[in-house]
């Protein structure tokens, strides 16, 4: 969960922001969210976050549809139990097409839940720190810090450019 | 963080201009070595076909002959289709990709040669199929697939000539500091759709005419497209290699860099997909339909010794080992594993090809794989580098000219002042 406890700093320049997430960084200030209406990559690789989980949502969902494809198309045929050109009931080759799509409709399935859950959604109220410029023209970085620490982190944000520092609660 | 490309244009034209002094020393070196595999590779081919092994020797001539020059149309497809999408990340790479193009005059000799062995390799010429002779007779088959190669190989020296000559006047014209204003090169453009074309049309025909018939009963409608699909894929395998030698053969660290081999290798990994896909999905249906002028040849690899062992390990390395490497991202930023990915993976496909060919000729107990086929493969493969070696040198080592070239330079530049900023 975001503690909303911070201060959160408005941008209006990308390198603005990325200046201050550089000082922010060097000072060990705890980053929570960097709120963008833009895709940055650099700020992803600035960040360095941790790779997201949704990849073994992903790998799950794969793995369990490959093997709910094979134990469905093997278990209609023995219920019909016809043998067809003299091939086997439960034959491997026709098997692969219904792994390999049940492998990719779980997937994905599993991989819109695993984002789902990973991005807390969908969520019914707006954080009170959150400022609907994020989505227009203006970047937002949410920093976590000590109530003793408040007037330093405004310092370094306002020293990158901040348009903006103000309370997130 | 990917290191970000920040060349001035006289470093530029510097790095295009001194890339071939920087193997000067290997040059002659490799220039020797690469002679005396062709010399060693014809030797071993006149030995054979003088000798009890001419069927041997001639079968092995076919696998090289449409291995390599499926590899060598394919990387030209690359170069086509790169005009045709306007991709900026691969141009670092363009040369490369066109260096295989350098092959194809000699691959066209080397087709003549298959006529002298038509003997050995067509065996409808001793069993005629009733009903097929309109098709399949040895005048015809010559003319059809001469003409072909012809125009294809025409088609893509013309494409790599237009580009390859634009580059090497910008060189000499060039002087220190003044970046080379390039023009979007028309002709590239309306050549590279219909080189797509004819690529398709001609290599189905290769395919069709050299391997499909091996086996005159035979027919699938898919193998035209497996072929160049896989020939594709064969060539992107050997662009992977040959990037990852020159970019520290030729000093190209700033230029290739690991997003180009990322994306190389996405490329790479979308074609594994596509090339077992067309396996599959010829198999399946032949599968299902049991036909037995169908079926026989498929358990005839698949189910009789020797070919057994053969196709499992034809499905392992060319499709199977690639596809769950390349899932991973970060080894395909990798030019060191990428290089042995790529090696790898052309040695897979060229038994793919063995496979395709040899069991439709070769009534041995054992798999003909032995120094017969090491010796001729290596005349073949010297006969490609050879040809490769010698492009390079002659034409400067990025496309200097190429707008797009200049354009993906200058993104990457403006894109490092801004994160420096």
């Amino acid at each position: 969960m975001i503690n909303n406890s911070g201060l959160i700093g408005i941008f209006a320049r990308r390198n603005c922001l990325q200046a201050a997430l550089k000082a922010l960084r060097k000072n060990r200030v705890d980053i929570q969210a960097v709120y963008s209406p833009v895709p940055l990559h650099e700020v992803e690789e600035a960040l360095s976050a941790k790779p997201s989980s949704v990849r073994y949502f992903t790998l799950t969902g794969a793995l369990l549809g490959i093997v709910s494809g094979i134990f469905l198309s093997a278990y209609t045929s023995l219920q019909w139990n016809f043998i067809v050109g003299g091939k086997p009931v439960v034959s491997y080759v026709p098997m692969v097409i219904v792994a390999f799509e049940f492998c990719i409709l779980l997937a994905i399935v599993f991989n819109l839940l695993g984002m789902l859950v990973n991005s807390q959604l969908p969520r019914f109220s707006i954080p009170v720190h959150y400022d609907t410029r994020f989505t227009q023209d203006r970047f937002g970085i949410l920093v976590q810090c000590a109530e003793s620490e408040r007037a330093t982190v405004t310092t370094i944000l306002k020293a990158a450019g901040a348009e903006e520092v103000r309370h997130a609660t | 963080m990917p290191r970000k490309c920040v060349m001035r244009p006289d470093e530029i034209i510097q790095v295009s201009l001194h890339a071939s002094s920087r193997i000067q020393k290997s040059f002659r070196l490799l220039l020797i070595i690469f002679f005396c595999m062709i010399l060693l590779g014809a030797a071993a081919f006149l030995l054979a076909i003088s000798g009890s092994n001419a069927a041997r020797a001639w079968q092995a001539y076919l696998v090289n002959f449409v291995f390599w020059t499926g590899l060598a149309f394919g990387a030209v497809l690359f170069v086509a289709i790169m005009n045709m999408t306007s991709a900026q990340w691969s141009r670092p790479i363009k040369r490369f990709a066109e260096a295989p193009g350098a092959f194809l005059p000699a691959a066209c000799v080397l087709f003549t040669g298959l006529y002298f062995g038509r003997e050995h390799i067509f065996p409808w010429i001793h069993e005629p199929v009733a009903g097929k002779q309109l098709w399949l007779n040895v005048r015809f088959l010559f003319v059809r697939d001469g003409a072909g190669l012809a125009l294809l190989t025409m088609l893509s020296l013309v494409l790599l000539y237009q580009s390859a000559s634009a580059d090497r006047k910008a060189a000499l014209r060039s002087s220190p500091g003044s970046l080379i204003e390039g023009k979007r090169p028309k002709l590239q453009a309306a050549l590279s759709p219909s080189f797509g074309i004819v690529y398709a049309v001609v290599l189905s025909l290769i395919a069709i005419d050299l391997i499909m018939s091996l086996d005159p009963h035979w027919v699938s409608t898919l193998f035209g497209a497996y072929y160049f699909m896989g020939s594709f894929y064969t060539a992107l395998a050997g662009l992977m290699v040959l990037c990852g030698i020159s970019l520290s053969a030729y000093g190209l660290q700033n230029f290739i860099m690991p997003k180009q081999f990322h994306d190389l290798g996405k490329l790479l990994l979308g074609f594994c997909v596509v090339t077992g896909d067309f396996f599959y999905s010829q198999f399946l249906v032949i599968w299902y339909g049991n036909l037995p002028e169908e079926a026989q040849y498929v358990v005839l690899r698949i189910r009789n010794t020797p070919w057994q062992a053969l196709a499992w390990i034809v499905l392992i390395v060319s499709f199977a080992f690639p596809f769950v490497i390349l899932l991973n991202r970060k080894i395909k930023m990798k030019p060191r594993a990428m290089v042995i990915l790529g090696v790898i993976i052309l040695i897979g496909m060229w038994l793919e090809r063995l496979l395709l060919i040899a069991p439709s000729l070769w009534k041995g107990e054992q798999l003909p794989l032995g120094m017969i086929e090491l010796l001729i493969s290596a005349g073949f493969f010297g006969a490609m580098a050879l040809c490769v070696l010698l492009f390079l040198r002659q034409f400067p080592i990025l496309p200097l000219s190429d707008p797009l070239f200049l354009e993906m330079l200058q993104a990457s530049h403006e894109e490092s002042r801004e994160t420096a900023a």
